[in-house]
């Protein structure tokens, strides 16, 4: 279990990263945290000829709270973010951080990196397409960015072109009326989830549902929005959110995908998810672990 | 031996081992590099059956970078196993499990040799492959082409009267019980390094192996040498569990290769490797029946005992062997029971080779046993502890003569039983039940009474499949300090502190005085190795029975010197006095210093030195412990979690040489049976593909899965033995698989019959849903 | 052979100025050029903790990371816990019979060393803490108690 032989690329900047993505292509692989991709390099299961290195490269450390929302770097780590000043304005990021992997894990892995992943049971995923975020690429021939939703592809994959680097993810800030809910189960606090749900519900003063994104990772599928449920939740919200009904309309729409072990965690999780959505805009629930 | 000072037997001593580990100063085999060594790589077959076809080795015998590549050609040689076909140390004309080494290739360092076997050709005919027991035992397709079956083991006890009296019983019940496939995962991985010895032209092979002296053996037979030729040393050693008992075709390989290349060769395998080259445990069935009266009278057990050998039948242990022997000694227990039968079938399958695994073949019998037991109670309408009661030897029969070929000398078995249920509030343990459930808690209560073989000893007028004896050497060095060279040697649990103990209250010495050494073929007496409770019963008795030996020579010398009795002489505190008489007194150390350096001064004809071997003969079959468990888990609808929330272990080892040591041992051996009941299983698809080949896919327990607080009860019924240690090794896990199922079985009311527990099928029992057995109509 | 890659590393105190093989794990580098063979490789995935280290005094897995990107970078290692003496946090691992095969307990060590050194008012879930070591021998509880009794002078209150 020893990784093939590479170049190693220390990137001295963004700018450096992208010319040597733009030389090599799919040849190389960009190096952050290394969580995700040391384990399969040790397993060979994957061995680029060329490896860059961000891990320490300054102009990708940011992590930036602003009138708009949470900008995040590709080099930053889960735990600097969890120890930014302004992330008490973001709880449910902060909470879907607390599921990943362990403590040591959290000290090294990134959260652009897990987003560039795509792991079916990855949380930061499913909270950016949640939360609506948008990632920045860059390449030499220039900046884009690009919503969550079109970002995402099937699992462990993305839309991004060989040659470019994911820069930073910015997740926006929710307005008024807005709440959201993160419930996982994995079997022991660290290890892959079994199942999870992540959700945003805008609802008006009234308490009439407005509109809602409602996310799935792991049990068995990709990371996915459940666009019928969420049609029906909006719908059926004229007299508020029913987070029973919310529940049941996640895992009825994740039917396709799950068996039934899984589509019954779905609603149970998504129960908890709705729920805290309801409960406030920042509310905060312990982790749900059984 | 009558000091007058606290003995340290029985003490929560600190342990030894410790100060070097803590400070990273453990050696274990990968810790080890001498200069020149090169690194070994396995080339491996991806497939579970195959005809090999080629095997492209010349594609990197130039590479500058390759020290040596070894194939079949290279190396032909075969273990001998004891039943069913050879095996190659390096595959030849087929495969016959994924991950069964085909060739080996040496470099500077493992990432190269790593590069290496990548870069060897290795094509592959696919053949038909059995994984699965059922299949094997039906016959068809072979595990190995062109033998005529895979059946490798039958071994057959079945009295005409058990049949009688299932037919003429009140209740019969019949159950049908599955352990999935596990592997010991000890967190070292094996390791070998092998080190070419000029002096006779041997070699030292450094490894992590439970029986250092059985591994010379079978290297100095395969490679021709004299045993003298051949070294074992074991350095410290991560674990093993069973794992590391065989001897695996990676040991003689690497052994090989440095004898051909006259360099160091090491391998140590990656964890990747670990699941696919460690030789794993259980998978197996049982049929089983048991027949009762209507007052509970057990009249009859018998049971059908399936178990998979793997692609080759282990050496020197084949799982097919262990699983069935312990398992149909152990399915008694601790109970009368009128008749008794079984029927043991061993067969191959094309996977990795099984061998043992921690109390191997009992965890499965005592769940059977205990679990026939609350189904009976059940269907009889029995309280379950009333019907273990009315079944369970006394104290007023033994000694006990179980069906199983055990003799209990121990009448511990009720009172063990009846403190695990008042440690747990049994008598309101219904209420406590219901409570939970008006509240929406699912819990169960588990019950797991049990007779552990251990310490296996002479087995009859044949020789014995394993060692029936053990050796230890005791020596008092000039300065007075002790060195004790002992024939079992420790893969963590403690070994040296435990000896020492034993040493110093027969030598009268502190321990800080004694070194124990051990697992050195070159050093150590002739040992059967460390497993089935045997270290600390048949390597205590040697230790105490040799350091006695010493200190009667210590008492001659000082009545002596000191012109008294030998009777009369006291050894302790490191010094040896004259009862009633304080003043005289001499020091251990001088006597030590005399006996070596004033020879002269000894008794006429007293042969200079302190030194004694004792090698401990165990006429006894078996040696047995027992004890009780008792669980208390909650189940968790939507997710299918378990949670377990009391655990009370009431056991009796005998004689406790440190209760910190033997705590410890128990808490490991529990929290393994929670990985064999909920987590831990390797899986293989119908093609024999390895489905399970990471610890993210084979769930090892973590904190999160083990009772907090376990309460642990000592009874201690001295064996026969010297020291009377009855052994603590398994019983840990001898007993949790059937106390945790159990309770799974009490808090679903839904009848478990196979482990582990998956996730999905907790939740589908507590809801209700899917197609499962329901318990009998006595249970709502 | 990865292309050597120029490295600049404090270990144990000691500053390495030197090259490395490009594709070398830390945990390697630090058993094998460093000699430090005090930190064990358990799986090589991330999963079992044995290769835990502290960089820049934040417990890391060193089979999940390059030696080139501790560049920079201050690592220590269980060789580094004690002096003459074990440490307290090593004195109650032994005291509480925390460790049976002792392969896991460097990287454990590491991991509750840095929980020692973080500890502030609030309260620390030791279990959660250690939740990502995996120990076949001991059952884990005497492991939640060497750490809990070794924290409690630390918690208390100076006079």
């Amino acid at each position: 279990m020893k990784p093939a032989p590479f170049t190693y690329h220390r990137a001295e900047a963004a700018a450096h990263a992208v010319e040597v993505l733009a030389q090599f292509g799919d040849e190389a692989r960009i190096l952050a945290g290394g969580q995700s991709l040391l384990p399969m390099m040790n397993l060979r299961i994957v061995a680029p000829s060329h490896l860059i290195d961000i891990s320490k490269t300054a102009d990708l450390m940011a992590i930036e709270a602003d009138a708009q929302g949470l900008e995040v770097g590709a080099a930053a780590t889960y735990r600097r973010v969890i120890e930014y000043g302004a992330i008490g304005q973001f709880p449910i990021i902060a909470r879907a951080i607390s599921h990943v992997g362990h403590m040591p894990i959290r000290n090294r892995g990134t959260v652009v990196g897990s987003i560039a992943h795509n792991d079916p049971a990855g949380e930061l995923p499913a909270v950016a397409l949640a939360l609506g975020a948008e990632v920045r690429l860059k390449s030499v021939r220039g900046s884009r960015s690009v919503l969550i939703d079109d970002f995402l592809a099937e699992a462990y994959t993305t839309t991004i072109s060989d040659d470019e680097l994911v820069e930073a993810v910015r997740f926006p800030r929710s307005g008024a009326g807005t709440g959201h809910g993160f419930s996982e189960y994995s079997r022991r606090p660290g290890d892959y989830a079994s199942a999870g749900v992540a959700c945003q519900v805008h609802s008006h003063e009234s308490g009439v549902v407005t509109g809602c994104r409602v996310v799935t990772f792991a049990a068995g599928g990709p990371v996915r929005r459940h666009h019928a449920a969420e049609e029906r939740i909006t719908a059926e919200g004229a007299t508020g959110l029913d987070v029973g009904l919310a529940a049941q309309a996640t895992a009825d729409s994740a039917t396709a995908d799950h068996d039934r072990y899984h589509r019954r965690l779905i609603q149970h999780l998504a129960a908890d998810a709705f729920g805290q959505a309801a409960s406030s805009p920042r509310g905060s629930r312990r982790k749900m672990n059984r | 031996m009558t000091s007058r000072t606290t003995p340290v037997v029985g003490t929560r001593l600190a342990r030894l081992e410790d100060e070097r580990l803590l400070r990273g100063r453990g050696r274990f085999v990968a810790d080890l590099e001498p200069a020149h060594t090169t690194h070994a790589a396995f080339v491996r077959s991806p497939v579970p059956h195959g005809r090999i076809l080629n095997v492209g080795l010349d594609a990197v015998r130039d590479d500058p970078r390759v020290i040596a590549v070894l194939g079949h050609t290279d190396l032909p040689h075969e273990l001998t196993n004891d039943s069913g076909p050879r095996q190659p140390l390096l595959a030849g004309g087929e495969v016959t499990y994924v991950g069964q080494p085909i060739a080996v290739v040496m470099a500077s360092n493992r990432y190269v040799a790593e590069d290496l076997t990548e870069q060897v050709p290795v094509d592959i005919e696919p053949l038909a492959a059995v994984t699965e027991i059922d299949e094997s035992l039906q016959g068809g397709t072979t595990v190995h082409a062109g033998e005529e079956t895979n059946v490798v083991l039958i071994n057959d006890s079945w009295p005409a009267q058990l049949d009688e009296a299932i037919a003429s019983a009140h209740l019969v019940v019949e159950a049908e019980y599955r352990t999935e496939r596990q592997t010991a995962m000890p967190m070292e991985t094996r390791g070998v390094l092998a080190v070419p010895d000029p002096n006779g032209g041997g070699l030292t092979l450094h490894t992590g192996t439970q029986m250092p002296h059985i591994l010379r053996d079978a290297l100095a037979a395969l490679l021709e040498l004299p045993q003298t030729a051949v070294r074992i040393v074991t350095p410290d050693v991560g674990g093993a569990f069973g794992v590391k008992l065989a001897v695996y075709p990676e040991d003689l390989v690497v052994a090989l290769a440095a004898r051909r290349l006259q360099r160091p060769v090491k391998w140590i395998c990656d964890r990747y490797e670990a699941f696919t080259s460690d030789y794993q445990c259980r998978g197996s069935s049982y049929q089983a029946i048991a027949a009762f009266e209507r007052d509970g009278t057990w009249t009859g057990l018998g049971v059908e005992l399936t178990c998979p050998a793997g692609a080759f039948f282990a050496v020197p242990w084949s799982g097919a062997l262990v699983e069935t022997f312990i398992g149909s000694t152990s399915l008694p227990g601790p109970y009368r029971i009128g008749h008794y039968g079984y029927r043991c079938r061993g067969v191959l399958t094309n996977t990795t080779p099984t061998s043992a695994y921690r109390a191997t073949g009992g965890p499965a019998a005592t769940w059977i046993t205990e679990s026939l037991l609350d189904r009976a109670a059940r269907r009889l309408g029995i309280d379950r502890a009333e019907l273990r009661r009315r079944n369970m030897i006394t104290a007023s029969e033994i000694p006990f003569a179980t069906h199983g070929g055990l003799e209990i000398d121990t009448g511990t078995h009720l009172e063990a039983l009846e403190t695990a249920l008042d440690h747990i509030g049994f008598d309101a343990w219904e209420k406590r039940r219901a409570a939970a459930a008006s509240e929406g808690r699912h819990i169960g209560l588990g019950i797991a009474s049990y007779v552990a073989p251990t310490a296996a000893g002479v087995m009859g007028p044949d020789p014995s499949v394993a060692i029936p004896f053990d050796s230890t050497t005791v020596r008092i060095e000039p300065s007075g300090d002790a060195t004790i060279l002992a024939g079992v040697s420790s893969q963590g649990q403690g070994l040296e502190t435990t000896l020492a103990q034993i040493a110093a209250d027969e030598l009268g010495v502190a321990v800080n005085r004694i070194t124990v050494r051990a697992g050195d073929t070159l050093m150590c007496p002739y040992s059967g190795g460390t497993h089935g409770s045997r270290a600390g019963v048949l390597g205590g008795a040697a230790t105490k029975t040799a350091a006695a030996a010493v200190a009667t020579k210590m008492r001659a010398i000082a009545a002596h010197l000191l012109e008294a009795s030998p009777d009369d002489i006291d050894l302790a505190a490191g010094r040896a006095t004259v009862r009633g008489v304080p003043s005289a007194a001499i020091t251990l150390d001088e006597i030590a210093m005399r006996s070596h350096l004033q020879a002269q001064s000894l008794p006429a004809g007293m042969e200079p030195g302190l030194e004694s071997t004792n090698r401990y003969l165990n006429h006894r079959y078996y040696t047995t412990a027992n004890g009780c468990h008792v669980a208390v888990v909650q189940l968790f609808e939507a997710t299918g979690a378990f949670k377990v929330l009391e655990y009370v272990v009431v056991q009796d080892g005998g004689v406790i040489i440190n209760p910190s040591i033997v705590e410890g041992q128990v808490r490991g051996g529990v929290a393994q049976g929670v990985g064999s009941v909920f987590l831990e299983a390797v899986d293989y698809d119908r093609q024999g593909a390895l489905l399970t080949s990471s610890l993210i896919h084979y769930l090892l327990p973590r904190e999160w899965d083990v009772v907090p607080q376990m309460r642990i009860v000592h009874i201690q019924s001295p064996s026969e033995h010297p020291g009377g240690m009855r052994g603590i090794g398994e019983a840990g896990l001898h007993a949790a698989v059937a106390a945790l199922a159990n309770a799974v079985e009490d808090a679903t009311g839904h009848e478990i019959d196979r482990v582990p527990i998956r996730p999905e099928q907790i939740a589908d029992l507590v809801s209700n849903e899917g197609r499962h057995h329901l318990v009998g109509e006595q249970l709502e | 052979m990865s292309a050597p890659v120029s490295l600049e590393i404090v270990v144990n105190g000691a500053t390495i100025d030197g090259r490395v093989d490009a594709r070398t794990t830390l945990a390697d580098f630090i058993r094998d050029g460093c000699g430090l063979v005090g930190t064990k490789i358990g799986c090589e995935h991330g999963v079992c903790g044995s290769c835990t280290v502290l960089v820049d005094d934040l417990p890391v897995r060193s089979c999940l990371m390059l030696a080139a990107s501790a560049h920079g970078s201050t690592v220590r290692t269980v060789e580094s816990l004690a002096g003459v003496e074990l440490s307290d946090l090593q004195k109650s691992f032994r005291d509480n019979h925390a460790l049976q095969c002792g392969f896991c307990t460097p990287g454990l060590l590491m991991t509750a060393q840095a929980l020692l050194e973080s500890l502030g008012n609030e309260e620390i879930d030791v279990r959660e803490a250690v939740s990502g070591h995996i120990c076949r021998c001991t059952g884990y509880e005497p492991i939640i108690t060497a750490i809990e009794a070794a924290m409690r002078p630390r918690q208390e209150p100076a006079p």
